[in-house]
């Protein structure tokens, strides 16, 4: 008598989980790295000098 | 369970951020003006004739000049501290928007230029971007700073201690108010280090050349 392995049903309706991630380990990590990078980049060209631009002024005003 | 694992992981984020924002402040800015200000060197320098020191040889081949690519704010001359450091000499260039100053220090557009009368105002970030000026507070009265234009040098003395103004204080372009000095310079910045909240101001007075003579040819 050989065991079969039931099959994992999917939940139906409202219960039904959708996954967005890959179910492969180094698949999501490779899609974390990305989105890290993504994020450092974006920070460090986009926010970080408008942020500069608000806290780091030597001048005078109406200099 | 699930909320407040989601609020942990978003202050995680938002602290390895401002780890990120100090390490662009420091040291991502300071990449890029180092980089510019070596260009700026390549532009420039040859401009200023640098005469060969005592004792080198006047037959050696002169360096080329070898065209560089530059489209930032124009140089205008050398500013050589050497209180802030050994070595520490800067170009300012013209102007003192942020683009400006990410070049190095910069010229106050409506100030002198040096060998007129009236003042030289010059504007130094103190964190970030090089931090040109970040050892400005060990300023001394006495203290010798160079200019090196295309015409020659010119040297000033501080005439008095750093000053902490407020960034409202555009007075303090006039130059130090107790000299009675026609040929000043001043500096401006921030402080403390690592804020905007205030401004210090350090003044000097033109002791070489004296005045209407030319101004000596800039030493090697």
């Amino acid at each position: 008598m050989t065991y079969t392995k039931p099959k994992r049903q999917t939940p139906a309706g409202r219960h039904r989980r959708r996954r967005f991630l890959p179910s492969r380990r180094w698949q999501r990590i490779v899609i974390y790295i990305l989105l890290a990078i993504g994020y450092a980049a974006l920070m460090w060209y986009y926010v970080f000098p408008w942020a500069d631009r608000i806290i780091n002024r030597p001048t005078l005003t109406g200099g | 369970m699930r909320v407040v694992r989601g609020v942990g992981n978003v202050f995680i984020i938002l602290g390895l951020t401002l780890l990120l924002f100090v390490v662009y402040e420091e040291f991502g800015t300071s990449l890029v003006t180092n980089h510019r200000q070596t260009v700026l060197a390549d532009v420039f320098d040859p401009e200023l004739h640098i005469t060969p020191a005592p004792g080198a040889s006047a037959s050696a081949t002169p360096k080329p000049i070898t065209p560089v690519h530059y489209s930032g704010p124009q140089p205008l001359f050398r500013l050589t501290i050497p209180r802030l450091g050994h070595g520490w000499s800067r170009i300012v260039v013209q102007g003192v928007s942020l683009y400006s100053l990410a070049y190095g220090p910069g010229h106050y557009p409506q100030t002198k230029m040096p060998g007129q009368v009236g003042t030289v105002g010059i504007a130094c970030h103190r964190t970030g971007w090089g931090s040109p000026c970040i050892n400005i507070n060990q300023m001394r009265v006495g203290d010798l700073i160079y200019i090196d234009t295309p015409a020659g040098r010119y040297t000033y003395r501080v005439t008095s201690p750093p000053k902490q103004i407020e960034k409202t204080d555009s007075w303090v372009l006039n130059g130090d108010p107790s000299s009675t000095d026609p040929y000043k310079l001043a500096i401006t910045t921030c402080t403390p280090p690592h804020t905007s909240l205030h401004r210090m101001v350090i003044w000097a007075d033109q002791i070489s050349p004296s005045p209407g003579q030319k101004p000596p040819p800039v030493p090697a």
